[in-house]
């Protein structure tokens, strides 16, 4: 990481959850012909009940460049999400999202 | 035809037909934009108002059935220069991302602080359980309410 200019900002994208949601939740359903999510209604994503509590730990290195961090957690989040299903089963996932059917598939 | 309805405390004659959604009253007739569309079908929270105490998604209701009722909006509960102390939270926290679910989410929470005004955070999820965010800015609009709900007598 390299300066933190705007801290809380950058604290605030690391934290959003939204990454925990697509990796583990949502995913729009077709059938053979059409899309069949059609509103939120059919649309899971994370809700205030399922979201994790997230300590953000800023690496403050003036002696670095600039960069953007905007969603830079969700590629490790998602990663680390996948890593630890690797760990506890031993089975590697790889087609998000990771719901309990993929999982308890993968354990067959 | 007019209908008359209760809105932060003025009564205000609607010239719309009663089967239109109490959110386009609001945001077309009396420029409250604050309660937004979001899905139009009362799922996701971006619409909520609190009526006679309770948070309800005005997309979702009819004019005609809030007739005489005390609608309350975001527009109600402070002003710029008197902030509300969940809208001062909000700000303090820093608690939105792109702000779409953001009045939805103040107006869930203000009925929930109205009813129990010490909530646990178990039972602000439960409440907010029907208001999405997409950004996911969830952790901060927990803390935001627990700030405001200590801020208040």
């Amino acid at each position: 990481m390299a300066t933190s200019i705007t801290v809380n900002g950058r604290a605030h994208s690391v934290e959003a959850a939204a990454d925990t949601s697509w990796s583990l939740k949502e995913s729009v359903r077709y059938d053979e012909r059409r899309v069949q999510t059609r509103s939120w209604a059919d649309y899971p994503i994370l809700t205030f009940s399922e979201v994790p509590a997230v300590d953000v730990v800023l690496l403050n290195r003036p002696e670095e460049r600039s960069l953007g961090t905007g969603e830079g957690s969700q590629g490790p989040t998602v990663a680390a999400i996948a890593n630890a299903i690797a760990n506890a089963t031993g089975t590697r996932l790889r087609d998000l999202p990771f719901t309990r059917d993929k999982v308890k598939a993968a354990l067959v | 035809m007019s209908i008359s309805i209760e809105v932060n405390g003025r009564v205000r004659a609607v010239d719309a037909d009663g089967e239109t959604p109490l959110l386009y009253a609001l945001r077309n007739d009396l420029k409250l934009k604050g309660a937004r569309f979001g899905c139009g079908l009362g799922v996701c929270g971006a619409c909520t108002v609190v009526i006679e105490g309770k948070a309800v998604q005005s997309c979702d209701i009819s004019l005609a059935a809030v007739a005489g009722k005390r609608i309350t909006t975001i527009e109600g509960i402070g002003s710029a220069d008197r902030l509300h102390a969940l809208q001062a939270a909000f700000l303090e926290e820093q608690a939105a991302q792109c702000g779409y679910c953001t009045s939805g989410i103040i107006m869930t929470a203000y009925a929930l602080l109205a009813a129990n005004a010490h909530p646990t955070e178990a039972e602000i999820c439960a409440a907010l359980d029907g208001n999405i965010c997409r950004c996911g800015t969830h952790a901060r609009i927990l803390r935001a309410i627990k700030k405001a709900a200590a801020a208040l007598p």
